[in-house]
């Protein structure tokens, strides 16, 4: 029997209600057909149903094997893992789906999918924010003094309803409720802003000179790669040169091609509480904003630090707001805020604007909370990472 | 509640570790909602009693109700008593609630999660899972209490074997089983957990109070609970027991066979 018959008999049987039949077929089809994900995605329903479960595991398997980039299968395969109470497994799936399809997690709300996605998607929403909440509080449980950290919340897989208690604030990443909320903050406020502010003729000289005599083209990148251009607010500045940045830090790594320019900027930086998941500040950088160009309002990522803004170039009519309110920057002063309210940034001058931008620890939390923030976030690190093993589980032992 | 193990345990890697030290420490031992359910009512539900030490090392207990109208003073010099005594002998003093005998007495019953514990730790999945770590299937059963070290409370060294005062019952300890439930604690608060070697050892390996955590370990063995520093800004909650062997119990959900009807027959001949 050729194989295409083998399907069209498979489909017979099950037409007529011959379902152990059509699942015999099926698993013949699938067995000489072997590059075809979604007859192995509906076997691997099928066995879930009337067939053998550790086949159907292996059949989720070969699915997303077949067919790597499709979110449902991996879907369908995190449910299945589910039903075996394998519920950490079958977050690292659903997580996945998400990656290739942000959309998979929220399907359940959509009419016009089926009965059974939606379940699985429901599910998946539902489990994922369990399983990582629980993550979350698992690594913090370990650590003293880390009771505020462990009441956090990954804002998008927290298993809670929040509420932030202040207007004009939502950070999109993470979220320690017990710290206090203010738009901006003074000066005054940081024993190290009066010696950053001496700085600033330093600073500022040497990004002159690096910019003038050194710096290759290729340091200074647009501030938002191509990630962004899905944005609702930030998507136009998406690859633009309108907004760029020379990095001195950028994800925890220092920029070693230009670092030895900035021998004093460096000095300046390491007394300052800066925020840090390693053991190298995470994000330090020259923020240049074009003549008549501005930011649109957005949320920062936590309220677990704080956005500081050293102002080495400022022409007139540049200002950022803040939740409400307006700031002018004033050139050598340094401008404290939070960005977890919504801001943006203005350049109305025909100049660029050019500021030194980093984050400090946001000013209420002990050093032993820092530790612990830094856990939680390389405890969900690792997490990410490990998803892709969990789908060994699917094969049978 | 149904509490729950952790789904996602590597058993057969705990066994090999377990095999190899007659003892495992596991991490995420229960599923996260059955630890903070376990967490919430040993630090809010549970009436405390003291367990301390007299003076010929014998157990000593104030009931919850006894430790309450205690004095400052009262409690201090109790204190201070048990800590002389305990440079020179087996001396121990921390808060401690019996959980089988509370039920037995009625004043635990199936509406406190203290009972889903006692139940969850003799279910046919912990029991299985125990019997998988120590590849021991002489074991059928669990008996559990609950345990709070606070400042200045300590156990001095042991082996569990000393005196089986919980025995109820012909069975016999063939395994300790310590459930932490201990969160966000500092290494500067003492209160771990040492075995050793020898009576007079040179070094020792200890573990520190977790959350979430499980140490099974084959007795006799020697081990002590470091003394929980005066400074300790809080408590260490345990839930521990002894798994036992017990002639008495067939555990018919774990797959044993009842015995056979030999002891009948012979039975049959004498009286016939």
């Amino acid at each position: 029997m050729k194989d295409s018959s083998l399907l069209v008999q498979a489909d017979l049987a099950f037409t007529v209600g011959n379902d152990k039949q059509g699942l015999t077929l099926l698993r013949q089809y699938n067995s000489a057909n072997s590059d075809d994900a979604a007859s192995w995605h509906r076997q691997a329903v099928i066995e879930e149903q009337i067939g053998d479960s550790s086949v159907a595991g292996e059949a989720h398997y070969r699915c997303i094997e077949i067919a790597p980039n499709n979110a449902i299968g991996y879907l369908y395969a995190g449910y299945w893992l589910q039903q075996k109470n394998q519920q950490t497994k079958a977050a690292a799936l659903y997580s996945l789906a998400h990656d290739l399809d942000s959309s998979a997690l929220a399907l359940w709300q959509r009419s016009d999918i089926s009965a059974a996605t939606q379940l699985r998607s429901r599910q998946a929403n539902k489990v994922m924010r369990q399983v990582l909440s629980a993550h979350h509080k698992a690594a913090c449980a370990h650590l003293v003094n880390a009771e505020r950290i462990e009441e956090a919340h990954w804002i998008r897989t927290t298993d809670k309803t929040l509420s932030y208690g202040a207007d004009n604030f939502a950070p999109e990443l993470f979220f320690i409720p017990s710290l206090s909320i203010k738009p901006f903050y003074s000066a005054k406020e940081f024993t190290w802003a009066k010696q950053l502010n001496q700085n600033c003729d330093k600073i500022r000289d040497e990004l002159t000179t690096a910019m003038q005599q050194q710096l290759g083209q290729d340091s200074l990148r647009p501030y938002l790669d191509e990630n962004y251009a899905g944005h609702a607010k930030l998507g136009e500045l998406a690859n633009s040169n309108n907004w760029l940045a020379i990095d001195l830090f950028k994800s925890g790594e220092l920029n070693s091609n230009i670092a030895a320019l900035f021998p004093q900027t460096l000095k300046a930086l390491s007394a300052l509480p800066v925020y840090c998941l390693n053991q190298d500040p995470f994000e330090v950088f020259f923020s240049f904003l074009k003549p008549s160009q501005s930011i649109a309002p957005h949320f920062g990522q936590s309220n677990h630090a704080l956005t500081v803004h050293l102002p080495l170039d400022i022409p007139p009519n540049c200002y950022l707001t803040v939740g409400s309110q307006k700031r002018y920057w004033q050139q050598d002063e340094v401008l404290i805020f939070d960005d977890s309210f919504l801001h943006s940034a203005n350049n109305q001058s025909d100049r660029m604007r050019v500021v030194l931008i980093f984050s400090i620890w946001h000013p209420d939390l002990s050093g032993d909370e820092r530790i612990a923030v830094q856990e939680s976030f390389k405890a969900r690190q690792q997490w990410t990472l490990e998803r892709p093993s969990q789908l060994n589980k699917l094969r049978p032992a | 509640m149904s509490l729950q193990l952790n789904p996602d345990l590597d058993t057969s890697k705990i066994t090999a570790d377990f095999k190899s030290k007659r003892r495992v420490r596991i991490e995420n031992v229960l599923e996260a909602g059955s630890a903070e359910a376990i967490f919430d009512c040993l630090r809010n539900y549970t009436a405390w009693e003291l367990c301390y030490s007299g003076p010929n090392s014998e157990p000593m207990r104030v009931s919850n109700q006894d430790f309450l109208q205690m004095s400052a003073d009262d409690l201090t010099k109790l204190g201070t008593e048990v800590h002389r005594r305990g440079a020179t002998s087996y001396q121990y003093i921390y808060k401690f609630f019996p959980i089988v005998d509370a039920i037995t007495a009625g004043r635990v019953t199936d509406s406190s999660l203290l009972y889903d514990i006692a139940t969850f730790l003799n279910s046919a999945p912990f029991m299985q899972f125990a019997r998988d770590v120590t590849a021991d299937d002489r074991l059928v059963k669990l008996d559990p209490h609950a345990n709070l070290y606070e400042p200045s409370h300590f156990k001095n060294l042991h082996d569990d074997m000393r005196v089986d005062k919980n025995a109820r019952d012909r069975s016999t300890r063939r395994y300790a089983v310590v459930l932490g439930f201990t969160k966000n604690w500092s290494v500067n608060w003492g209160g771990n957990m040492s075995f050793y070697p020898a009576p007079n050892p040179i070094s020792a390996e200890s573990s520190y109070p977790g959350f979430n955590t499980i140490e099974i370990f084959e007795v006799p063995a020697l081990h002590r609970v470091s003394m929980v520093m005066p400074f300790a800004a809080k408590g260490r909650y345990t839930i521990a027991g002894w798994l036992r062997e017990d002639s008495d119990i067939v555990r018919l959900d774990l797959g044993d066979k009842a015995p056979q009807a030999v002891d009948d027959q012979q039975v049959d001949s004498v009286t016939s």
